[in-house]
This record gives C-alpha cells, sequence and structure tokens, in this order.
C-alpha cells in the first residue's frame, strides 16, 4: 500500500492543479483574517449595540491567538471543502481524462488498494495544507496580537490542535468520499466536480426538511440525521476548542444541532456508505480508454 | 510448457452489441502474434481481458497458466503492455511518469535507466511528457511496458500516428525486444508491419475469428494465376469458368485474375492455347496478408 500512496503522492504534488489550489486556498485564508481584524479594529470600542458589539468581539478573537486557529480550521472546512471537491474530482477524473487508469490497474490490478491509496493520499495533502494554513494563522494570530495587545499565546492553542485538526480531516471525508463516487461513476473530472459541488450547496438548505425542523419532534430528528447538521456540531466544536462562540454572529444555524457523538457517527456512517459506494462502481466497471 | 495467452471461449456483450465472440487461441512462448483486424473488430477489447481491465461475460483468459479474472496478480506480474494511444501524466517528466508506474508495480527504481536507454529516452528523461513528439510518446510506453521485465508485451497498434521513419524505429525495437525472447502480442492493422514481424496470425472481425494460423501458411492459400489475353476476354473466361479447380475468377478488361493454384499455370496456358487463345503474358501471384485479410473479412 505504502507503493501506491508514493505514487499518489508524486502525481498530486507535482499536479499543477493542486499547487494552484493551495496557493488560492492559503491567500483567501489571509484575506478572510485581514477583513476580520479591519472590521473589528473599525468598528471596535465605538459605541455599539449588544448584538453588533459581541460580533466586534468574536471578529477580534477569531484573529489573534488562539481563536486565530480556529479561524484557519474553520477556512478548511469551509472554503476548503470546496478545494477538496476539486482537488479530488481532479485526482481520480484526471485518470480517466487521460487514459492512466489502465496503464496502472494493468500494472497493478487491486483496485480495492489502488482507490483507498487514492483517498489516503488526497486525505494527506488536505491535512498537510490544514497544517501550512495552522502555521500560517499561528504566525499572523501572533503578529496581529502584538499590535493589537489582545490575544492568549501560542501554547493556548497548540493543545487543542491535535483533535481539532483531525476532526476537520472528518468533516472533509464524506465530501472527498462522495465526488469520489461521482467522478468513478461519470468517469470524468467534469462529473466528480458538478456531483461534488452541487451537493455542497444543495445540503446547506435542505430546502423543505429545514423548514420542517423548526416544528421539532421526528422532524428535527430527521434533520439531524443530514450531513450538513452533524458537520455543523463538529465545526462548532472546532471552534470552541479555540474559545471562539460563532453562535453570536449566527444564533439561529447552530440551534438544535446533534450531539458531537452522533455527529461523529453520522458522518462516519456517510463516509462508509459514499466509500462502499465507489469502491463498488470501481471494481465493477470496466475500463476502456481515454476519454 | 503452458502456452503463455490461452483464451478460452473468450466472450464479451457490451449491452446487446457482441464486441469479442467466444474466442478460443494460445500465443506460445517466444513468438511474436499478430491480432488483426479491422476497426471495431473486438482487438482491443481483447487485450483489455488479457490485462484484466475489462471482465469478460464468459469464457476466460490465461496468461502464464493463471486465470486473470482469478489471480490477477500472478498472471500480470510479468505482463507489459502499450494499449492504444501512450497514456501518461502530461505534467510530469518521462522519468517521474515511469517512477510513478514503478511504484503503483511495487517495482525497483533502478528499473528505469535501462528501460529509457532501450528506447533511447536517457537524454530525454528530465522532459515534461507534454512536450514529447508522437514518437518519443510510443517510445516512452514501450519503455514503461518493458518495467516489469516481462515474458510477455501486449503492444496494441504501437505505430499508430507515426511517421515512416518512427514506424520503422518501432518496429526494429519489437524485433529486438523478441530477439531476446520475449513472446509479444502485437494488435494492429498496419498489415505489412504485422507480415514483417508476426510468425502468427489471428484475424478477428466483429469479434469473431475468422482465420487463425502461420503467415506462411495464410499466404499460401491465397495464390492466384493472373492470365492476360491478347484478343477478347470472353472466349477465355467461359473456358477458364468451366475448369473444376477454379475457385474464382475476376477480369479487367484483358486482364483475368483466377484463383488457382500456381502449378496448375502451365495447364492453363496448354486448354486457352489450344483453345486458340492467345496469351501475352501468364504468371503465378501470391497474396500479400493485405490481401488475405482483405479476402476473409469481406468474405465472412
Amino acid at each position: 500500500m505504502q507503493h501506491l500512496i508514493a505514487a499518489e503522492w508524486i502525481k498530486l504534488t507535482r499536479r499543477p492543479l493542486t499547487r494552484i489550489l493551495l496557493a488560492v486556498f492559503l491567500a483567501l485564508l489571509l484575506v478572510q483574517i485581514a477583513t476580520q481584524y479591519v472590521f473589528a479594529t473599525m468598528l471596535g470600542g465605538v459605541g455599539l449595540s449588544p448584538s453588533l458589539a459581541a460580533q466586534v468581539m468574536e471578529y477580534q478573537r477569531r484573529s489573534v491567538l488562539p481563536g486565530i486557529f480556529g479561524t484557519a480550521l474553520g477556512h478548511l472546512n469551509g472554503l476548503g471543502g470546496i478545494f477538496a471537491v476539486i482537488l479530488t474530482a481532479g485526482a481520480m477524473g484526471g485518470e480517466y481524462s487521460w487514459g492512466t487508469l489502465r496503464t496502472q490497474l494493468a500494472r497493478r490490478p487491486d483496485r480495492l488498494r489502488f482507490l483507498l491509496a487514492k483517498i489516503i493520499t488526497i486525505q494527506l495533502l488536505l491535512l498537510v495544507a490544514g497544517l501550512v494554513s495552522l502555521v500560517l494563522a499561528g504566525i499572523i494570530g501572533m503578529l496581529l496580537g502584538s499590535l493589537s495587545g489582545m490575544g492568549g499565546s501560542l501554547v493556548d492553542g497548540l493543545l487543542s490542535l491535535p483533535l481539532s485538526l483531525l476532526r476537520a480531516m472528518l468533516v472533509l471525508l464524506p465530501y472527498i468520499l462522495l465526488t469520489m463516487c461521482f467522478t468513478i461513476a461519470g468517469r470524468s473530472l467534469l462529473a466528480g466536480a458538478a456531483g461534488g459541488l452541487v451537493y455542497l450547496v444543495v445540503e446547506g438548505g435542505f430546502g423543505a426538511v429545514a423548514a420542517f425542523a423548526q416544528l421539532g419532534g421526528l422532524w428535527r430528528q430527521i434533520y439531524n440525521l443530514t450531513i450538513g447538521q452533524n458537520i455543523n456540531t463538529l465545526v462548532l466544536l472546532n471552534s470552541h476548542s479555540f474559545g471562539l462562540q460563532p453562535e453570536q454572529i449566527a444564533p439561529t444555524a447552530f440551534e438544535g444541532l446533534p450531539s458531537p457523538w452522533q455527529a461523529t457517527a453520522v458522518v462516519l456512517l456517510y463516509s462508509a456508505s459514499f466509500l462502499a459506494t465507489a469502491v463498488y462502481l470501481f471494481r465493477k466497471r470496466d475500463i476502456g480508454g481515454a476519454s | 510448457m503452458h502456452a503463455v495467452i490461452r483464451t478460452e471461449e473468450l466472450t464479451k456483450h457490451f449491452g446487446r452489441r457482441i464486441a469479442v465472440d467466444r474466442l478460443t487461441l494460445a500465443v506460445e512462448p517466444g513468438e511474436v502474434f499478430g491480432l488483426l483486424g479491422p476497426n471495431g473488430a473486438g482487438k482491443t477489447t481483447t487485450i483489455g481481458m488479457l490485462l484484466g481491465l475489462i471482465r469478460p461475460s464468459s469464457g476466460r483468459a490465461l496468461i502464464l497458466g493463471h486465470d486473470v479474472q482469478q489471480e490477477p496478480e500472478l498472471a500480470l506480474a510479468r505482463v507489459g503492455a502499450m494499449i492504444e494511444s501512450p497514456a501518461f501524466y502530461p505534467y510530469l517528466s518521462a522519468y517521474d511518469n515511469l517512477r510513478v508506474l514503478a511504484r503503483v508495480g511495487g517495482l525497483p527504481e533502478s528499473r528505469i535507466d535501462p528501460v529509457l536507454a532501450v528506447v533511447e529516452l536517457s537524454g530525454r528523461a528530465g522532459d515534461p511528457f507534454k512536450a514529447f513528439s508522437q514518437g518519443m510518446r510510443q517510445r516512452l510506453a514501450i519503455a514503461a511496458a518493458l518495467l516489469p521485465d516481462p515474458q510477455l508485451i501486449l503492444l496494441d497498434e504501437p505505430t499508430n500516428g507515426l511517421d515512416p521513419a518512427g514506424q520503422h524505429e518501432i518496429r526494429d525495437l519489437i524485433r529486438s525486444l523478441a530477439a531476446a525472447g520475449r513472446t509479444i502480442l502485437l494488435s494492429g492493422h498496419q498489415l505489412h508491419e504485422i507480415e514483417q514481424l508476426c510468425g502468427r496470425v489471428a484475424i478477428l472481425k466483429q469479434g469473431r475469428l475468422i482465420a487463425q494460423g502461420r503467415v506462411a501458411e495464410l499466404l499460401q492459400q491465397g495464390h492466384r494465376v493472373l492470365v492476360r489475353v491478347q484478343g477478347e476476354a470472353a472466349q477465355a473466361l467461359d473456358i477458364l469458368r468451366g475448369l473444376p479447380w477454379v475457385a474464382g475468377i475476376e477480369h479487367h478488361d484483358r486482364l483475368i485474375v483466377i484463383d488457382a493454384p500456381p502449378e496448375r499455370t502451365a495447364e492453363i496456358t496448354a486448354i486457352l492455347a489450344g483453345a486458340g487463345v492467345a496469351i501475352s503474358e501468364i504468371r503465378a501471384q501470391s497474396e500479400t496478408l493485405e490481401d488475405v485479410f482483405l479476402r476473409l473479412t469481406r468474405e465472412e
């Protein structure tokens, strides 16, 4: 398996698409931090309503240590989700469009291991992107903390980082696997990216189900079985780990969320079912030429 | 000793279309075997099934005695393949592309330099694949096929898209691989190439095997006698059509092409001369593989 992961690592890290995605991801993280800091600095201290004052405080916490780690992980689970979809669709879709899949499967016919190696490598790459963004955020957080005279020390956040990073990876997993399913089913980057991104958009609301959830009871329980709700729990946990309180900015978005245990179990269950579907499709289908 | 490739009633349906229909053939160790057929005959599908990329609908394929579906790792461990056009990562160098394939196959990286040297790409190992000419791409694909030090090499239309010099180069390379004792399955529709390189061939049409055998034997089946008469051809045609050993006859103005064994040439001369038909030319003509191929694929 490590040979396959090493091969995937070469393919992914040398690919221009990967480097572009990482650069854009980090640039947008910088923009987000800068916007929050400027917003908080401009409005801070002026006579504000209690709710606006709470928002300003939250933005201040997000710009300095340890809250800035929460910002970086939130960025990874927000915009990073879109990038993960594109990266996954590109990693698998490219194999179909270039015809490289048949060359490799003719060399190593175990399709299960091939697919697992690809998924593990994508997760590893996202882990590296997460680590890079955390290092960058840590440096900026220290700078902004010393400028504003706010924030805690680096050590305050470091202890929470391993578990939070693991949670952030878990949040990305179902999207990666779902995108893999779409890419294999459509045998193309376009099918994978479109499927994954459409799902990201659709699940944001889940329209009628979200509205009915307001009625509580069974409706709420059903709504809390959607991926989005469970992921919101995990993202909120990550925010809390670094002293952030996103509820103060969007109070209704975090009402009635499932428990952390349920969230972990449901996300794992979705991931397992997407993985099983991807493996089934990949093993069952014939491998043709380049498309 | 096992046949290197053996297929038994190998069949593949894509929906209602039959791509390969009960194909049974055997390729012996050390031979260069040609798989011929027009486009859509089922050659690439057959190679796909031999490599485990396409699941047969029925029948089975064995490589070195191992069933490709049941024991793929054993069957394909010493198989190199180039399927249709060369497929590599455009942004990676030739070396890195081979490095990826070596790692996928669990092969040592020390195999890369020797195979690049065989295809004379050592000097361009660091160049990205997207900068390669078609000929260099084909050679890199052959280098990739050689990575596992294969006993069997499957080459699907290896000279496709190459200029005459490039085709010549690849043919020389295939000859040298064959001379080194490797078994080669060569698929294509470049008939002169197959004729030059292969000892035996199988001809497919619409997924069915319509002929199989030594190239020399197939060519012997198709001898013809050409007769050019001086006057009208009508009288000669009447006489020739009455001969029991004439299998077929065509004529173009004064040239008559008779499907008949070459040893009948003297007899034809005597019969026509006896009937008062003046002959300006008569000669036996062997078919090329292209003639055999066209005749067989039209007949079926």
